[in-house]
């Protein structure tokens, strides 16, 4: 056969052929093309920008919010105004021996201590003896009154002097979106005679947590960036942490103070996705979590038994035997829009409103909470994956307190995906370690 | 539709992808010997080819530009990879060459294309643009950085080790 023959040949064989092309394959040139890759980009660019404005917003609200420069100030100069203050002091003891508060609490908490009578009972004992002492003494020195606290453990200390606006340091561990985040600078007790200085502080935060869950996209509404997903699922929480106080040579009722607590919170909830753009979707949900604290250990020199200091409605101080709470939250969320880098680093940020049904320990303080939520992290989603975030919740309870926790999160990721994340999945699972810095 | 895909309209895109799809990749299999690599010129081949629509003017008909963009992003594709190459170089034994085109004419294109993919990467090359592309030895030679020469000589022993390898195939199809 002659070269030209063979070519003709072979030539008409092959005009025709056709191949399968590769599945999926125009979806992925599509995603290829520039114009995706602009479209991406805005995408991409809009979580970024709420990362960074949530971020810079979060970090100005909080140094707004606080009064740190002030405590610190304060602080500079409480070597030159306790003594005035002190001096002050003596001179109400001498005219009013009850009023001196610390004293006053400090023996009948150890007499009520040794009673035995519950921590409810005690606020309310302690708060009816002290309320209207506590209330001259504010109105006497202008110190701002603090709303109706968070009956979840709190230590929330006030303190005021003669000629400064009071200082509201709140120490509080809210379980919201499994943290632990803490404000703690520095801890100022009334009428600057116990001062914990910023430096004498040192915390740890661990919050270890399971999550498990099951993701399922109905098939009549599944299609592309509208797939509705519904994510049943039910997660086992643990948090602890300790924190250890070295006391100023000024506190006279303790040299050295130790907090700690640690709770479980048993959550389960349904949530609703709905993706509404490329790398951006909405969800909502609702949850029930059952949360047990067990808050203990403060010691202070003088007690020996292990105790919380806690804060009731007057403002006054108190040490309490070692609490338990039983929280029953029912929740709804949210809004969240997120961003994904390629396939394996992803940028989310989330915009949102919360709002909790809360019933507190023993049932009997029921408590409706909004909640303003921003939260921004970055983290890579290697399986298993390393991640690093940054986040900040802004709080607003309504009728009670504006907070604002911010916290630098670092955590390891370990969890089995089946599919995209922002797309439809059938399942998920994983577990995750979390060690909180703030 | 191209006015769409110049739009960036995606069902234009799409409709374009449904008539040429299947034809590219079959010429992006018989440049290569594995469906990866021929789905990854496939993929590269077509991202080329809506980026660059506006330049299309029509000279041509399109499934021939399309072709031709084809075939480049085949033979980039075999540059950028030749280093990792496994050189072959294959003593042809001419002799016992079919003389009969009654062969190819009993086997379909599928087995064909089976069959060139087998032949070295040089050969391949040479063939797939000489003989199914039309190109002649000197483009074939700018195109593939070879001498003239080497692309008639490259041409000439593909054919023959194509003919053995078709004749066999033959064989053992008959055989069975």
């Amino acid at each position: 056969m002659q070269n030209e023959e063979f070519d003709d040949l072979i030539r008409r064989k092959m005009q025709g052929s056709q191949s399968t092309p590769p599945p999926l394959g125009f979806e992925r040139i599509r995603a290829s093309l520039p114009e995706s890759r602009r479209r991406f980009a805005f995408w991409f660019w809009v979580p970024a920008l709420l990362f960074f404005v949530s971020a810079g917003g979060g970090v100005w609200l909080f140094q707004t919010s606080n009064q740190l420069p002030e405590a610190r100030s304060f602080y500079r100069e409480s070597g030159s105004q306790q003594a005035s203050i002190q001096a002050e002091a003596q001179e109400r003891n001498k005219t009013e021996p009850e009023i001196n508060v610390a004293n006053k609490q400090t023996l009948k908490e150890a007499a009520i201590l040794s009673k035995n009578i519950s921590a409810d009972e005690f606020i309310s004992e302690s708060s009816a003896v002290a309320a209207s002492e506590a209330s001259a003494l504010r109105n006497k020195q202008g110190v701002k009154t603090l709303g109706p606290i968070n009956s979840n453990p709190v230590v929330a200390l006030s303190s005021s002097n003669s000629t400064r606006q009071a200082n509201k340091i709140q120490f509080e561990t809210p379980f919201v979106k499994n943290v632990l985040t803490e404000e703690v600078d520095f801890i100022l007790l009334k009428e600057g005679s116990v001062i914990f200085p910023p430096h004498h502080f040192a915390s740890v935060n661990a919050t270890l947590l399971d999550t498990a869950g099951m993701t399922w996209a109905h098939p009549s509404v599944e299609k592309g960036s509208y797939s509705i997903q519904f994510e049943p699922f039910a997660s086992v929480k643990w948090a602890s942490k300790n924190i250890s106080i070295q006391s100023a040579e000024q506190m006279d009722v303790a040299k050295q103070s130790r907090f700690s607590s640690s709770r479980f919170q048993y959550e389960a909830g349904l949530n609703v996705h709905k993706n509404i753009a490329p790398f951006m979707r909405i969800f909502g949900g609702v949850s029930v979590s059952y949360l047990q604290d067990e808050t203990s250990v403060v010691q202070y020199s003088t007690i020996s038994q292990p105790c919380n200091l806690y804060q009731s409605e007057d403002g006054n101080m108190h040490l309490l035997p070692k609490v338990e709470a039983h929280n029953l939250n029912i929740r709804y969320r949210s809004l969240m829009v997120g961003g994904q880098l390629g396939s394996t680093v992803q940028l989310t940020s989330k915009l949102g409103v919360w709002g909790n049904f809360r019933l507190h320990r023993q049932w009997k303080d029921a408590e409706v909470q909004k909640e303003g939520y921003v939260n921004a992290s970055l983290h890579t989603r290697w399986l298993p994956s390393a991640a690093i975030g940054l986040s900040q919740t802004l709080i607003v309870r309504d009728g009670y307190r504006f907070s604002l926790d911010p916290f630098v999160e670092l955590y390891a990721k370990g969890a089995i995906r089946v599919g995209d994340m922002y797309q439809s999945k059938p399942m998920f699972f994983g577990v995750r370690a979390s060690v909180l810095l703030n | 539709m191209l006015k769409g895909c110049l739009k960036g309209e995606s069902k234009a895109q799409e409709l374009l992808y449904n008539m040429f799809s299947a034809k590219m990749m079959a010429v992006c299999r018989r440049y290569v010997r594995t469906d990866f690599e021929a789905e990854d010129i496939f993929h590269d081949a077509f991202v080329k080819v809506f980026s660059n629509l506006a330049q299309f003017k029509g000279e041509v008909p399109l499934e021939a530009w399309i072709r031709r963009i084809v075939v480049n992003t085949a033979i980039t594709h075999f540059h950028k990879f030749k280093k990792d190459r496994e050189q072959i170089d294959i003593e042809v034994v001419y002799d016992d060459a079919p003389q009969t085109n009654e062969l190819i004419e009993n086997l379909d294109a599928e087995e064909i294309i089976h069959v060139v993919k087998t032949l070295p990467d040089g050969y391949r090359q040479v063939f797939n643009m000489y003989v199914i592309e039309g190109y002649n030895h000197q483009e074939i030679g700018n195109l593939l950085g070879i001498a003239e020469g080497t692309s008639k000589s490259q041409l000439h022993k593909a054919r023959e080790l194509l003919k053995i390898k078709l004749n066999h195939l033959f064989a053992m199809t008959d055989a069975k």
